[in-house]
């Protein structure tokens, strides 16, 4: 009897893997819990959600040394965080991933924390306005189908303010959803209003912050004409990590024509390859798949201190990345080095050293002809010396 | 004592007509064989770096050792050149002596230049 209560009792606990991430949601309005619902059912279908307060103590993002939870979703308030700044920096630095719902009245704590990630509030109190793009002709709710990176068909609706960054994509930070053309805020226009804005640390943690927090809620997540459910789906895709992970393995050069993986060094003008692996996780089959480049720009650099040869790797079966090439006329340390910044992509950043040895002093070609000249002079002088003792040595 | 002057001797060609007089004349045969050989060695390199001048030095110790080859056996020869010549000798050394240091010298530079010249 008792085992077979423990039979039922794994089986029904086996729908909830234990292992799971663990996400903090931290907000001081209760009226999230209902204007956000969909949201939050997303959020739980693949991890555990904890739902907290900003203001109580009942929560530790630290408990002795580790993290208590891998992602955090920060709901802006009025007032200042008791969680510092800098613990927040951390908790990111550790390689976690920080959503950042803003709104227009946030203080400027968040605005300070904003700023850490290269984007920027707008003015307190501003709205994106925008009198052409928008919902039944209410020109604050303000539609867009400006997307960079994430996947979404439908124009996504969006309402609050709006944040600044770079008018241009830089390989770090990313503007996700841009403002339609016709939007403004104030002083700022169109292009450079970012709805959705989002940075990748070099330790490829993602953080991903938008201007209101009406751009996930219910009104707009049910609206089948929207694309705000599947940005919602998108968001929590890659900002938890889940899509566009890449990682590389199986680094294999040798020269051309033999067996032996990594030779102690290599001599100049010799044939080389090199090859990698490179996966890309897939979510939905829960396992790294080969990753396909879509336009051949996994560059290979061969470099010491400049680089000689900057090549793309070709596709070759499976996950593997593949080039032949010379070894260049120079001898020394080189590295090969793969640096992938795809943007929207973790960044793939490899390096491995060989050494590559001049001519053995028998390796060097022998009787060319075009050497002819300096074989000549060489022996004739010793010829000459020899009919200049005869001469010298006979003379009276 | 008095030579006839077919060119006046203060100029170019004068200087040159009576240096070549003087040297014919004056310098031992021995003395004069050496410079033989070492114009011939001079001419070897001339010809070396015209050539690479047209071509490129492309095995570069080929070219290093062959111009060095010459250029090398000219020095040496006319460092005995040198010691020979009462006039311009240095160091007292007996002439013998002088003559087995160049064969030496001439031997480890025909040995460097063999094994340079691959």
């Amino acid at each position: 009897m008792i085992k077979f209560l423990i039979l039922i009792l794994g089986l029904v606990f086996a729908g909830t893997p234990y292992n799971q991430k663990k996400v903090l949601v931290l907000s001081d309005n209760p009226a999230i819990y209902v204007s956000h619902s969909q949201f939050f059912n997303l959020l739980s279908k693949s991890f555990r959600v904890d739902y907290k307060n900003i203001q109580s103590n009942t929560f530790n993002l630290q408990l002795f040394g580790e993290w208590q939870y891998d992602h955090l979703i920060l709901f802006s308030t009025t007032n200042d965080l008791k969680v510092s700044t800098q613990e927040l920096l951390d908790f990111y630095d550790s390689g976690r991933n920080i959503l950042l719902l803003g709104s227009t009245d946030q203080s400027k704590y968040f605005r300070k924390f904003l700023n850490s990630f290269g984007l920027d509030m707008h003015e307190y109190g501003s709205s994106v306005v925008d009198y052409f793009n928008n919902i039944k002709g209410n020109q604050n709710v303000v539609t867009t189908s400006n997307v960079n990176i994430l996947k979404v068909d439908k124009p996504i609706a969006h309402q609050g303010a709006g944040l600044a960054m770079t008018p241009y994509e830089t390989f770090q930070v990313y503007g996700l959803v841009r403002g339609s053309e016709t939007a403004f805020s104030g002083p700022n226009l169109s292009h450079n209003i970012i709805y959705v804005g989002a940075t990748q640390g070099r330790n490829n943690a993602r953080f991903v912050a938008t201007g209101s927090w009406e751009i996930l809620s219910d009104e707009f997540l049910n609206n089948s004409n929207l694309g705000n459910f599947e940005l919602a789906q998108e968001i929590i895709l890659w900002g938890f990590g889940q899509s566009k992970i890449l990682k590389a393995e199986n680094l294999i050069h040798r020269r051309l024509d033999s067996d032996d993986i990594k030779p102690y060094n290599y001599r100049l003008r010799e044939d080389c390859y090199f090859s990698i692996d490179i996966f890309e996780w897939d979510y939905q089959k829960d396992q790294w798949v080969p990753y396909v480049s879509t336009d051949n720009d996994v560059i290979l650099e061969f470099v010491m201190l400049d680089p000689y040869y900057r090549l793309p790797l070709k596709k070759g079966d499976g996950a593997k990345y593949e080039l032949q090439f010379k070894i260049p006329d120079v001898y020394g340390v080189f590295q090969f080095k793969i640096n992938y910044l795809k943007p929207g992509y973790t960044f793939l950043k490899i390096a491995e050293k060989i050494t590559v040895r001049p001519f053995r002093h028998d390796e060097y070609g022998r009787y060319l002809v075009q050497a002819f000249p300096y074989y000549f002079s060489s022996f004739g002088t010793m010829a000459g010396f020899v009919v200049f003792l005869i001469a010298f040595l006979l003379n009276k | 004592m008095s030579e006839t002057k077919f060119v006046d001797e203060n100029s170019l060609l004068g200087i040159a007509a009576t240096f070549w007089q003087q040297y014919s004349t004056k310098t031992p045969q021995k003395l004069k064989i050496m410079d033989a050989f070492s114009l011939y060695c001079f001419i070897l390199v001339i010809i070396q770096l015209f050539y690479c001048a047209l071509v490129g030095d492309f095995p570069r110790n080929s070219f290093l050792s062959g111009v060095f080859a010459a250029a090398g056996a000219m020095i040496i020869n006319i460092c005995l050149r040198k010691q020979l010549n009462p006039e311009t000798k240095y160091m007292s050394i007996s002439n013998e002596r002088a003559f087995w240091e160049y064969l030496a010298a001439m031997v480890v530079l025909f040995l460097t230049v063999i094994n340079f010249l691959g």
